[in-house]
């Protein structure tokens, strides 16, 4: 009785589940076809396997197609890769964690996959290999749904920045550069669906905006956790949406003393600062929020500021 | 009153040690040999046993007494700087021979990234470490002892010092940035300090730092050689070769036992084609006496590739051994080794010595391939009837060779594509002596193992190709002329061969690959790069492959005939031998009859009548799906493979 009862608890935690994110339930996104080499992709996605420290194995079914299944304690990927042309491959790839599906986890590979096609391959690879022998901390990897991509009609032209939720009512938090409060905002979240977003309120000094969607969503950054004094050193988080790829998650580290700019502290970073990081949340590697991401250094890609949680703190605290 | 015992102490090491000799204050702990193993269990009760260790490139043991601050001194920096840089791999036991109550206490107070461990089993007798604390052992690759040193006073920075050196010569710049910056800061005129930080910055490429670095070192006092050596191994960089002479003049006259002039000039003179001065030059730099340790290591290592080149491949091997005692984190030295065991076909000591180097970092990705290869062959090696096969067709081919046989009888169908065939050979290494050797193996091993599992091209195997050329006695300056080169292909049956050269600049190889079709003698390619030894030289190779892709499917397309036609499905005489793979599309076209105009005939371009996508393939055929067409599609039609449209960079979902 108490079996048959505990499977039905489970079944109804199973819809409740699936209830909650609808958009991630169809397969569709799984399947791929990148404009690379079979074996080209076979080695990325090993190379990164390798570096989380997932035990692979590789099976070719048919001449044309191969199998990678790499586990990870509970986590389980079976990745099958076909030639689509010798210069073209169709990947298709399945998440679970002790086995239910995530779909969240292979958006980051695909996010991976085309990071690797679009950057350059001599100029980074210093920051890159940098970042790539760092595993993302689960904690931070736990904020990736909080965070959102922040649309408007700026001055001359259509801006896109990032930002994330700070409350379960809809608050969402990101820079206030090149925002017209006026105009009509839409936010992205990371699955993908959009609304509409009114900003409540900006401090062109602080370069901060407040926005509010009309949604409840339990994904959001607390910001009891925040956390003010880094060390010189530390290594941190970013997660965004440069060049409108959300949910893109870089790594970097605290390079210099506390500088202040126009009566503003500001911490510099060695991170990968790109057009629409603006607003992105950074975490320590415990996921907890330090600061949000204010530009880069004019010239650089790899080379920022942040606005320290401090700020972020005496924006809220302001009337 | 605390004072006496430590006096006692001091006069009784004393006197052991006079009574001893001088074989108690060597002991055990040669440099260059094997520590002594030991276990030892931390007050968690978890084990440290050193011999399970030895996989570890460096390992720091530290004595040091739990009550007396100046001996902990160094232990606390390290700690500290481990917190601040995260140095993550940097391997530290602390062990005091107090009780482990005292232990337990200096561990509460410190809260160390480090296990510090109570010694109760005599392992501080084992390294000499009772009397005088604190005493530092740094362990190298197999637990060999490196550096080791005792005594109060600068025993912290002479620690740091040597930790940043290594951390240097393992390719760990940031660190060794770090350290000395550390070192720096406390001591701002410190001449070998600042000159590790010069070198670091020269390392990881920021030329203009390190040459700032090293011109403020030049003016200091006790810095002015050191610096003025610095700034010349800048200018080398650069390319700026009259500075260079000019500095290295100039030191010669001030300081003439410094080695590290001759091993520039050596370099200089390498590039410039003189070998015989640059090898004078090279044994000046090995001869004397006053230098850095890795200056020293890189004469005999540029000093053994010279020897290499000659085919005096003992003579190097003594060479590179001693270049890798005097810096046992010389992976160069180490790869270097294996590449002329590579050269007299010793596979297995060659996969031997590529292991040893790579036991010191596991990221490098030259030594990586290299032991792929070695393992291949040696395979290969061991498997008779591959053996056999090989013998076989090595002479076939060499008959051929001689007697310019033509290779095949001509075909009756002469619009189906055979496979695409591609060999490489002869690719000529010139400019710089690189420290490495190598390269060329490097690149064409990468390249053919993309190119194959591509599916589309078949690249002729290179133990075919090294049989041939020994039994056919063609050096590699033979294939330098294209002509041998292209009749070699021929005789390979390859329809294309790459060739090319790799020129050594300081700053890495520059690589030229020209594809020759066998046939025509054109050229449908030539790529040319700028290769730097780092991650991204691995994806560096795997965009020459697409393009080398891209190049073959475009200017020799895949043509075949449709063998039967059934409900929307269409059977190709082509299958995967000939390059074909599931997605790979292909145009169904139409020759358009010519039309005669003032007594001429004039050709029209064939027309695309529709297209199909291969969905299943066999060894000799394959079957594929019609996407669109103009007119039925019929047995004996013309296809023709087409590049797929592009595909978006952000993948497209199916």
């Amino acid at each position: 009785m108490t079996t048959m009862m505990f499977v039905k608890f489970l079944t109804f935690l199973l819809c409740l589940l699936s209830a909650c994110m609808p958009v991630y339930a169809g397969a569709d996104g799984s399947i791929k076809l990148y404009p690379l080499p079979l074996i080209e992709l076979e080695e990325i996605i090993n190379d990164r396997f390798d570096q989380l420290g997932f035990e692979v194995s590789s099976n070719t079914l048919r001449a044309d197609e191969k199998i990678l299944i790499a586990k990870r304690q509970k986590e389980k990927w079976f990745i099958s890769l076909k030639h689509h042309s010798p210069l073209a491959t169709k990947i298709k790839a399945v998440f679970t964690v002790a086995g239910i599906p995530d779909q969240s986890r292979i958006d980051i590979l695909w996010n991976l996959i085309s990071t690797y096609r679009n950057t350059p391959s001599s100029k980074d690879s210093l920051i890159e290999t940098e970042i790539s022998n760092q595993v993302i901390p689960t904690a931070v990897l736990c904020r990736i749904e909080s965070v959102v991509c922040v649309k408007a009609k700026g001055k001359d032209r259509n801006i896109q920045l990032s930002g994330f939720f700070v409350d379960a009512n809809g608050l969402i938090i990101c820079t206030a550069h090149n925002l017209i409060t006026s105009e009509a905002i839409t936010i992205v979240l990371f699955d993908g669906t959009s609304f509409r977003g009114e900003v409540l309120k900006t401090n062109p000094h602080l370069d901060l905006a407040l926005i509010r969607v009309n949604l409840e969503s339990n994904a959001f950054v607390p910001l009891e956790d925040g956390r003010n004094l880094l060390g010189m050193g530390e290594r941190l988080y970013s997660i965004g949406c440069p060049n409108d790829l959300g949910g893109t998650i870089f790594s970097g580290t605290i390079n210099g003393p506390p500088r202040r700019l126009n009566s503003l502290p500001f911490w510099q970073v060695n991170m990968k600062i790109y057009p629409g990081s603006s607003g992105s949340p950074v975490f320590d590697i415990q996921g907890n929020l330090v600061a949000i991401i204010k530009g880069k250094y004019r010239g650089t890609d790899a080379l920022g500021f942040l606005i320290p949680f401090e700020t972020i703190i005496e924006f809220f605290k302001e009337e | 009153m605390r004072l006496i015992p430590k006096v006692l102490t001091s006069l009784l090491v004393v006197m052991t040690m006079f009574v001893a000799g001088p074989d108690f204050s060597c002991g055990q702990l040669v440099q260059g040999e094997a520590a002594p193993v030991f276990s030892l269990n931390d007050i968690t009760g978890k084990t440290h046993d050193l011999s399970a260790m030895k996989d570890y490139s460096m390992i720091i043991l530290y004595f040091f007494d739990v009550e007396s601050r100046p001996s902990q001194e160094g232990l606390l920096s390290l700690d500290r700087l481990s917190k601040k840089y995260q140095i993550n791999d940097l391997v530290v036991l602390g062990i005091a021979p107090s009780s482990s109550e005292k232990v337990e206490e200096f561990i509460k107070r410190t809260h160390l990234n480090f296990p510090v461990i109570a010694d109760d089993s005599d392992v501080s007798n084992l390294y000499q470490a009772r009397f005088i604390l604190p005493t530092v052992c740094i362990l190298g690759p197999n637990l060999q002892v490196m550096d080791y040193f005792q005594g109060g006073g600068k025993t912290t920075e002479i620690m740091l010092l040597k930790l940043a050196e290594r951390k240097l010569r393992q390719n760990q710049t940031m660190v060794a940035k770090a350290i000395s910056d550390d070192i720096i800061g406390k001591n701002p005129h410190h001449a070998k300090a600042t000159m590790l930080k010069g070198y670091a910055e020269l390392d990881e490429g920021s030329l203009d730092e390190a040459e700032e670095t090293f011109r403020k070192l030049s003016h200091q006092k006790d810095g002015e050689i050191l610096g003025k050596e610095g700034l010349a191994s800048v200018y080398a960089k650069q390319g700026q070769i009259k500075k260079v002479l000019a500095l290295a003049e100039e030191i010669e006259k001030k300081e003439p036992a410094r080695a590290y002039v001759h091993l520039i000039k050596g370099d200089i003179l390498y590039s410039q084609n003189n070998n015989k001065a640059a090898e004078i030059e090279y044994r000046k730099a090995v001869q004397k006496k006053e230098a850095e340790p890795f200056q020293k290591a890189i004469a005999y290592n540029q000093l053994g590739r010279l020897q290499a080149n000659l085919g005096k491949y003992h003579e190097a091997r003594e060479l590179y051994d001693q270049a890798v005692d005097m810096d046992p984190y010389y992976i160069e030295a180490m790869s270097n080794m294996g590449v002329t065991y590579e050269k007299e076909g010793k596979w297995d000591k060659a996969l031997d010595a590529y292991r040893k180097a790579r036991s010191l970092d596991k990221n490098d990705i030259f030594t990586e391939i290299l032991a792929k290869k070695a393992q291949e062959m040696l395979k290969l090696q061991r498997n008779v009837e591959q053996k056999r096969r090989i013998d076989k067709l090595v002479k076939e081919l060499s008959d051929r060779y001689r007697h310019q046989k033509k290779s095949r009888s001509k075909n009756k169908d002469s619009w189906t594509s055979r496979p695409m065939v591609l060999s490489f050979v002869g690719f000529q290494e010139k400019g710089v002596l690189s420290q490495r050797d190598g390269f060329s193996s490097v690149l064409v091993t990468r390249l053919t193992e993309l190119l194959n599992a591509s599916g589309r091209v078949q690249v002729v195997e290179r133990a075919i190709i090294d049989q041939l050329l020994e039994e056919l006695n063609l050096g590699s300056s033979d294939l330098a002329d294209q002509e041998t080169a292209l009749k070699l292909g021929r005789v390979l049956a390859a329809k294309l061969i790459g060739t090319g050269s790799l020129f050594h600049t300081p700053e890495g190889p520059f690589m030229s690959l020209r594809l020759i079709d066998t046939e025509t003698s054109a050229i449908p390619k030539i790529v040319t790069k700028q290769l730097v030894l780092s991650p991204a030289f691995v994806k560096e190779i795997r965009r020459i492959n697409r393009e080398i892709l891209k190049t073959v499917i475009l200017k020799y397309p895949l043509c075949g005939y449709v063998m039967r036609i059934s409900d929307r499905q269409v059977m190709i005489n082509l299958g995967s031998k000939q390059g074909v793979v599931s997605g790979t599309k292909f145009d169904v076209i139409e020759e358009q009859k010519p039309i005669k105009y003032k007594g001429k005939m004039l050709h029209g371009l064939p027309k695309s009548i529709g297209r199909v996508e291969v969905t299943q393939v066999e060894p000799d055929l394959c079957f594929a799906r019609v996407l669109n067409q103009e007119r039925p599609i019929k047995e004996d039609d013309k296809l023709k493979e087409i590049m797929d449209e592009l595909v978006s960079p952000e993948g497209t979902n199916e």
